[in-house]
């Protein structure tokens, strides 16, 4: 407390802690004090309302995330009990143990899988058990576990390519998630559609309508909004999904049509190869490098190529396993 | 109420509470300091995670600390500082990618200048505000929002006492003009 003399301004209360205290308590804490202070000191009743007054406009506009703690206290827990402990001598034993019993359940799971797999240039429906639909993009594999179906046992599917998901909605119980496992990446869902792409340890997740979670490795998982999209990259996600441009480019090949959305031609010449198994070669190195967009009807093989040589204006050649661009 | 102090050390002693005590008492405050630094929620979150996971991971060379919420204040500021960083660096991998030649991104502390004046341009007051020096602003917070002591706002920016109080000296003159027109 400094002498009452000191006080002449409203910066000499506000900087005061003792008034700050009153102030920010709502005239709380300290109460007498300031009181009988006033009653001392009239003349300086003006100069303490006005600091009250800078004080209670400067504490308003404080947006509380209090509401929030729990959340983000179970979410740190998960991730603190996440972390891998060291391993001890004493638990080698234990640990041969479990691979055995690993080992033996993964036999298990292998006679209970059942998978679906489409061809070069073929689209392929499935129907899961539940309901849920899924078409198979050319060129890639399904496969799930027989007899884990049941209400409240989990859902879990394995994809290898791309696929468009339609998702039966069972409950909202996490119990009921719809897990795709692509690669290292989770996706789970309650009920949505969204097309996943998965090769050469890429993902990428486009979603319709609904609400799907993904996570991978140990990462913090990430909610998607429908028309957004996430790419992976090396094995590691990016922190935000993105908005897609043109969304047509996930979806429009399950009515038989390629999007581009100022796509390389190497990135089609990619593709070409995922969905046909023919290797592209340019002529001209040149060639690689032209960017398109618009959309190609993609019927067949041969339909594609056509829609190319005109979009492009560049010439295809076919031969035996591979295609020639000049 | 435990004291602060006695949480602190029963951390550093490897106790979970501890830990759970101190994220729900001073959540609010940190997340909202690192929201208003970066200027997005999903930042500020993640902000606020790291360094809760970092002092569970390294409670055993944990400190002694004079105040308990100025060594938290102190390290979302750090690490939304280095969060920003990463961010920029991401984006001018990708600047450089597309567009072959390397755009120039603006500085970490212009940066956060930019987005802190963004900041409180509601209302008249908040308009005063906003043309305080950044540090001038981010003390305002941190005492009128935060209600840290000065010495701990001298500790969490790394500058003087005594600048502090010079800093809340002319910020309070200012604004007090502003309200009384």
């Amino acid at each position: 407390m400094k002498d009452p003399v000191m006080y002449q301004s409203v910066e000499d209360f506000l900087e005061d802690d003792h008034f700050f205290e009153w102030g920010m308590s709502d005239q709380g804490s300290h109460n007498e004090f300031w009181q009988s202070f006033q009653d001392q000191y009239p003349g300086k009743v003006a100069i303490i309302e006005e600091a009250l007054l800078l004080l209670q406009e400067l504490k308003l506009e404080q947006s509380s995330h209090a509401d929030k703690a729990s959340q983000s206290w179970e979410k740190l827990q998960a991730r603190i009990n996440r972390k891998p402990k060291k391993p001890y001598p004493w638990l080698l034993a234990a640990s041969i143990t479990i691979l055995l019993m690993l080992s033996v359940g993964f036999s298990w799971w292998m006679i209970n899988a059942e998978s679906v797999k489409s061809g070069y240039g073929a689209m392929k429906e499935v129907i899961l058990p539940d309901g849920s639909t899924v078409l198979l993009r050319a060129n890639s594999e399904l496969s799930w576990k027989k007899n884990a179906w049941k209400k409240g046992e989990g859902r879990h599917v394995w994809l290898d390519g791309e696929a468009y998901f339609n998702v039966m909605h069972l409950s909202n119980s996490p119990e009921d998630y719809f897990i795709v496992h692509a690669g290292e990446m989770n996706v789970s869902v309650l009920g949505t559609s969204f097309n996943l792409f998965n090769r050469r340890n890429e993902q990428s997740v486009f979603l319709e309508e609904g609400s799907v979670q993904l996570s991978m490795n140990d990462e913090a998982p990430l909610i998607l909004q429908p028309g957004e999209v996430l790419s992976t990259e090396k094995g590691s996600m990016p922190d935000q999904a993105r908005k897609a441009t043109t969304p047509s480019f996930y979806t429009s090949w399950t009515q038989h049509k390629w999007t581009f959305d100022a796509s390389d031609l190497s990135t089609i010449a990619q593709q070409i190869k995922d969905n046909y198994g023919l290797e592209v070669e340019f002529e001209d190195s040149m060639i690689k490098n032209r960017v398109v967009t618009g959309t190609v009807p993609a019927n067949n093989l041969d339909v594609l190529l056509e829609a190319l040589q005109v979009l492009l204006d560049i010439d295809i050649v076919k031969e035996k396993e591979r295609l020639i661009f000049s | 109420m435990e004291a602060t102090a006695e949480i602190w050390d029963a951390l550093r002693a490897g106790n979970v509470n501890a830990l759970e005590k101190l994220f729900r008492k001073y959540f609010d405050g940190l997340l909202s300091y690192a929201i208003r630094l970066s200027q997005n929620e999903i930042i500020g979150q993640e902000v606020v995670q790291e360094v809760f996971l970092k002092l569970w991971e390294t409670h055993k060379r944990l400190p002694k600390v004079s105040s308990v919420p100025a060594f938290l204040y102190r390290a979302v500021r750090n690490q939304t500082i280095d969060e920003l960083r990463n961010q920029q660096k991401k984006s001018a991998r990708f600047v450089e990618i597309s567009n072959g030649t390397l755009v120039h991104p603006f500085s970490i502390e212009e940066d956060l200048i930019a987005r802190e004046t963004e900041v409180f341009r509601r209302q008249q007051l908040q308009k005063a505000i906003s043309l305080l020096n950044p540090l001038q602003q981010e003390i305002i917070f941190l005492r009128f929002y935060n209600q840290l002591s000065y010495q701990e706002i001298a500790e969490i920016l790394d500058i003087k006492y005594q600048t502090v109080r010079n800093y809340m000296s002319q910020s309070i003159g200012k604004l007090k003009k502003k309200i009384k027109k």
